[in-house]
């Protein structure tokens, strides 16, 4: 971070190997400006999905959308079903989904993938995936990368201070959700969810 | 036998034969809308493969078979193996349409922005409006 410099809003540095991923709040941002385009020319339903990350408008002929939530395990065992959940979503509402099990690679058995710890240095560990329900998908999507790194202890704390409600976090083939959560979600597993207040 | 069945018949006003009908229908429509089990939906059929704003071209996910298309970069790949299908190659850096890996259920859609292709699956009917998750 020592050769990034921030000046009036801007970022630069002179190191020209440093790059720099916006991944963790870009596409929630984009999402939200699609939506205001979507709106300025008086389109009131949709559903904008961003490879897996997605908000909709209205509803799907008076219905509301029904969305299917990816098994992070699901992928890459097939004897495990490739969706894990189901939700509705209304008006307005966001899922973003932060997870180890799309961009990786293994050295030794040991998964290394995108989303880094900033105390470590390295990929964040104790978390297979979360996902976030938000009118806001720019916090959405800032705060399925923050919950991802905080882990199955720290997350509430985090959910909390970032005002998010709807939150499912799978960690060690345990799922835990907010009571917000469990009270909109349909699980496919028979694993019993931890409920945390 | 025949004739016995025909006199209770009649024993039905024409009303009642319609309140039967009704009924069957109810019946289907409350079964069709309230107890359909969304874990059973998804099944997808058929693989769009789409290039910048052209039409999708559709793949049914019976046959296995690699489709090479030319996207803005250079050629892409794409796998369709047991009714599954997956970017395979991409000629776009960072891979990111490759590391998704295999896209299963109907409502599934991976795109490679760079080399302007995406792949999606359709079902036929009850099907996931989208398929959330991280990539």
């Amino acid at each position: 971070m020592q050769d990034i410099l921030i000046e009036n809003n801007k970022l630069s540095s002179n190191n020209s190997s440093i790059t720099l991923d916006f991944g963790a709040f870009a596409k929630g941002v984009a999402i939200e400006q699609m939506m205001t385009i979507l709106k300025k020319h008086n389109i009131n339903n949709a559903l904008v999905n961003a490879g897996g990350d997605l908000k909709v408008l209205g509803s799907k002929n008076g219905k509301p959308w029904k969305i299917g939530i990816k098994n992070p395990v699901g992928n890459h065992n097939p004897s495990e079903p490739a969706v894990i959940a189901a939700i509705n979503l209304k008006d307005k509402e966001t899922l973003f989904t932060s997870g180890d099990y799309e961009r990786f690679f293994e050295i030794e058995g040991k998964r290394y993938h995108h989303i880094l710890d900033p105390r470590t240095g390295y990929p964040a560990v104790g978390t297979q995936s979360v996902t976030i329900l938000s009118e806001d998908a720019a916090l959405a999507d800032a705060a399925s990368t923050a919950l991802f790194i905080a882990g199955p202890d720290l997350w509430p704390d985090i959910a909390k201070k970032m005002g998010v409600q709807y939150v499912m976090l799978i960690s060690d083939e345990k799922i835990y959700l907010t009571q917000a959560m469990a009270e909109r979600i349909e699980l496919f597993t028979e694993t019993k969810p931890i409920i945390v207040k | 036998m025949t004739k016995t069945i025909t006199r209770k018949l009649l024993l039905f006003e024409p009303a009642d034969i319609l309140i039967l009908i009704s009924a069957c229908f109810l019946t289907v429509w409350l079964y069709s809308t309230f107890w359909f089990d969304l874990s059973s939906v998804g099944e997808a059929e058929t693989l769009l493969v789409q290039f910048a704003d052209h039409s999708p071209k559709a793949y049914s996910l019976s046959e296995d078979q690699i489709i090479n298309v030319k996207g803005r970069l250079g050629p892409a790949l794409i796998e369709i193996k047991q009714r599954k299908a997956r970017f395979i190659h991409s000629s776009c850096r960072n891979q990111f349409c490759v590391f998704h890996g295999w896209l299963s259920v109907a409502g599934d859609t991976t795109a490679c922005l760079p080399n302007r292709v995406s792949i999606s699956l359709k079902g036929t009917t009850n099907d996931y409006d989208a398929i959330a998750g991280a990539q």
